[in-house]
C-alpha cells in the first residue's frame, strides 16, 4: 500500500469590486485562522478584472475562516466564511489617500514636538538590551558614565522623570538600571527644560531633563532580578529592584549585594548636573584611612578587592488629587572593604643580605 | 498565480497613480569586505508593471540616452548597481549597463514562498516573515500585511504584503524600507531609458553572470581602454567580452575575482 498523503485543498473564486461595481484591480485577497490574521492559509491578488482564485490548504477541525480583502484605494473588509469550496463577490467601498494614513500610522522612532524629542522604545531597543539604561545609551548624543550618571550633549541631564513626576530626584540610576526595557513606551527629551513652573516663560533655561514613559499594561509591578555566583573563590553578587508605578503611587526599591568588589556607593547617590565630580568627591570621602600603596596593581579592583557591600533603597510618592506630591526616600548603604597587602623584598650585597617583609592590612567600613 | 497579469500596459502616455518605494540597500560587492556599501534603490509600480533602479543609475540612464554622459557624470553617480530591473507578472526583464553596453536577459520568476508564524516590527509596521530560496541563496523577508502591494526589492515579490527589509542568511545583501509614498506619475514604463532593442545585448542569465565576473576582473588600464576602442554606440561587434562572431570572447578578462553575486546558481548556460 503506497504511503501517500494528498494535502486537501478547496479553492474560493470571485469578484472584487467597489461600490458602484468597477472591478478592482490588484487587490491582495488572505485567507487566514483569526480575523486578526494570525496565520495564513493562501493568498491571492485579483486579476485587471478583479478576478481572484484563492487555493486554501484545509485545517483539520477549522470550519470556518477569514478572508480579508484589502487595496490601498479602498478600505479593508474581513468576511467571515465556512471552510469550502465557493464562489465570494464582494464589494470595497473607496478611500482614497489610505496610504497617507498608513504612514503615518507606522511609528517612527523619533518625533520632534517643539523642544521635546520623543523616541519610541521599541525603535530603538536592540534584542540584547535589558534595562532602560542600555536602551537610553543608544540615542544620539547621551553618553552615561560608569556610576549611570545621563549627560546629553556632554551636559548632566537636570532630571529624570518617570510618567512626569521627579520621584527619584538625582537618584535615577535606581530607576534606569533597574527598569527594564520592555516596560518603556518613549523617552522624552525635553531640552530648555525649567523644572520650577512658576517660572515658566520667564527664565530661558538650558537644562534638559529626560521623561520615561512607562506602558500602561506594565504600570502595576514589575521588577527585575539578577543573582551571579562565582568559582574558585565563593564570589557572588545578586540584586532586586521591585516597582510599583501607578497613576498616583509610585513605588521603586532596590536591594544590592555583592562581594565581587565592585562598590555600590555610587549606587542611589545623586547624579545630576550639580553633581558632576561625583567620584572624585567620593575618593576624598573615604580618605580617612588611605588603602596601602597597591600602585603596581593596574587590575580592576572588581579582582582583588575583598569587600561587601549592599545598598538597600526605597522611594514613595503619592499624589493627591490637588496636585500635591508627597515624596519618602529610604537609603541606606553598606561597603566593607578589606584589603592585605604582602611586599616580600630580598636586597644582596656582596657579603650580606636583607629581607624585608612587610605587611599591610586595612579595612574600609562606609556606612551611609 | 501571477500569470493572471496577461494584458498590455496602455501606453497612451497619460498620467496614473504610481506607488514610488525607496529601499536603502546594503551590500557587499566583493566577499565580506570591511564595510559594506549603501545605495538606495527605487522601486515603483503601479500594481501591474514595477521597475527597480538605484538612484544614481536613474540619473545615469538619462545622460546616457541623450548621449550627455561623460566621466564627469560617471564619476558623479557612481554605482555599483547598474542595473534597471522591470518586472510584469512573472517575467523578469533584466538589463545591465557594463561600461557603455546595455547586457539584457530575461527570466521568469518561480518564487517558493514559505509563511513564517513569526512577526516583527520593522520601521513601525508590524510584518510577517517569509523565506525563500533564490539562486543559490537563502532570502528571509519581513512583509506587512498593512500595505497591499504584492512588491518588493530587487526581483523579489509576490507576497501578500509590501516588503519591508529582506535578506540573504550570510547578511551579504539587506534591503530595508527607507521611503513609501504615491503620487502621479507618467506610466513606469516611462520612468527610465533603455537602449533601442537593436542596440541592447541579448543574452541568458547565466552568460550575463559570466560577463560580469570577467568585467570585475579586468584591471583600472583595461575597463578604460576598452571603454575608448570598442563597446561604445552599442556597436555589438566590437562589444566587450563578445568575438566578432557573436561567441564570447574566451580571451578578455579571463582571471578569478572575489565577485560576489547576488545569484549564484541561474540556468541558461
Amino acid at each position: 500500500m503506497p504511503f501517500f498523503m494528498c494535502a486537501q485543498s478547496f479553492e474560493i473564486t470571485g469578484v472584487v469590486s467597489d461600490s458602484i461595481n468597477n472591478p478592482i484591480a490588484f487587490a491582495t485577497v488572505i485567507a487566514a485562522t483569526t480575523a486578526s490574521e494570525d496565520q495564513l492559509l493562501g493568498y491571492t491578488t485579483t486579476n485587471s478584472n478583479g478576478n481572484y482564485v484563492l487555493n486554501i490548504k484545509t485545517v483539520q477541525g477549522l470550519e470556518r475562516i477569514y478572508i480579508i480583502y484589502r487595496h490601498l484605494n479602498h478600505s479593508i473588509k474581513i468576511v467571515p466564511v465556512k471552510a469550502v469550496t465557493q464562489n465570494l463577490n464582494v464589494q470595497l467601498p473607496y478611500q482614497p489617500n489610505k496610504l497617507n494614513d498608513i504612514i503615518v500610522n507606522a511609528k517612527k522612532t523619533v518625533a520632534v514636538r517643539g523642544d521635546t524629542i520623543t523616541y519610541h522604545v521599541e525603535g530603538l531597543q536592540k534584542e540584547k538590551d535589558y534595562t532602560i539604561e542600555e536602551v537610553i545609551a543608544r540615542i544620539p548624543g547621551v553618553t552615561i558614565s560608569d556610576n549611570g550618571q545621563i549627560s546629553y550633549e556632554n551636559k548632566a541631564i537636570s532630571h529624570l522623570y518617570i510618567n512626569g513626576v521627579d520621584l527619584l530626584e538625582g537618584k535615577y540610576n535606581i530607576a534606569t538600571r533597574g527598569i527594564p526595557a520592555s516596560a518603556v513606551k518613549d523617552i522624552d527629551i525635553m531640552q530648555k527644560h525649567n523644572h520650577a513652573r512658576i517660572d515658566i516663560g520667564k527664565t530661558d533655561s538650558d537644562n534638559v531633563a529626560f521623561n520615561l514613559k512607562i506602558k500602561e499594561n506594565k504600570s502595576v509591578i514589575f521588577g527585575s532580578a539578577r543573582g551571579d555566583i562565582g568559582v574558585p573563590f565563593v564570589t557572588g553578587s545578586g540584586e532586586v529592584t521591585p516597582i510599583y508605578l501607578r497613576e498616583k503611587i509610585q513605588d521603586i526599591a532596590s536591594l544590592k549585594v555583592n562581594n565581587i568588589g565592585k562598590s555600590l556607593t555610587d549606587y542611589g547617590t545623586t547624579l545630576t548636573s550639580g553633581n558632576t565630580n561625583l567620584s572624585y568627591l567620593k575618593i576624598e570621602d573615604s580618605g580617612i584611612i588611605n588603602k596601602p600603596d597597591l600602585n603596581e596593581t593596574v587590575i580592576s579592583n572588581k579582582y582583588w578587592l575583598d569587600n561587601e557591600s549592599y545598598s538597600v533603597t526605597n522611594d514613595a510618592l503619592y499624589k493627591t488629587a490637588s496636585a500635591a506630591l508627597f515624596k519618602v526616600g529610604l537609603n541606606h548603604n553598606y561597603n566593607f572593604n578589606e584589603i592585605e597587602r604582602n611586599d616580600n623584598s630580598a636586597f644582596y650585597f656582596d657579603n650580606d643580605s636583607i629581607i624585608v617583609n612587610r605587611n599591610a592590612r586595612n579595612q574600609l567600613l562606609e556606612h551611609k | 498565480m501571477f500569470g493572471l497579469f496577461t494584458e498590455t500596459l496602455s501606453n497612451s502616455g497619460s498620467d496614473k497613480e504610481v506607488y514610488s518605494i525607496t529601499y536603502k540597500a546594503t551590500f557587499f560587492v566583493y566577499g565580506k569586505e570591511k564595510q559594506p556599501h549603501v545605495e538606495y534603490m527605487r522601486l515603483m509600480t503601479d500594481g501591474l508593471l514595477s521597475s527597480f533602479q538605484s538612484y544614481p543609475e536613474m540619473e545615469l540612464d538619462t545622460l546616457r540616452v541623450s548621449g550627455k554622459i561623460n566621466q564627469e557624470a560617471r564619476n558623479k553617480f557612481f554605482s555599483f548597481e547598474k542595473a534597471t530591473i522591470e518586472i510584469k507578472g512573472n517575467s523578469v526583464n533584466y538589463f545591465e549597463d557594463i561600461l557603455e553596453n546595455e547586457y539584457w536577459y530575461t527570466e521568469t520568476l518561480n518564487h517558493q514562498w514559505k509563511l513564517v508564524n513569526e512577526t516583527l516590527v520593522v520601521k513601525g509596521y508590524t510584518c510577517k516573515k517569509a523565506t525563500l530560496n533564490y539562486s543559490g541563496r537563502q532570502w528571509v523577508a519581513w512583509y506587512t500585511l498593512d500595505v497591499p502591494l504584492n512588491v518588493g526589492p530587487y526581483k523579489f515579490k509576490g507576497l501578500p504584503g509590501l516588503i519591508i527589509k529582506m535578506h540573504d542568511s550570510e547578511n551579504l545583501f539587506d534591503y530595508e524600507l527607507h521611503t513609501l509614498g504615491s503620487k502621479t506619475a507618467r506610466p513606469i514604463g516611462k520612468l527610465y531609458h533603455l537602449k533601442p532593442v537593436e542596440q541592447r545585448i541579448k543574452m541568458s542569465h547565466a552568460e550575463f553572470n559570466v560577463i560580469k565576473n570577467r568585467f570585475h576582473g579586468l584591471t583600472l588600464n583595461e575597463k578604460l581602454s576598452m571603454l575608448n576602442t570598442g563597446g561604445l554606440n552599442g556597436n555589438k561587434t566590437k562589444a566587450v567580452f563578445i568575438a566578432a562572431n557573436g561567441d564570447m570572447d574566451d580571451t578578455v578578462g579571463n582571471r578569478n575575482t572575489t565577485l560576489q553575486p547576488l545569484t549564484i546558481e541561474v540556468d541558461g548556460k
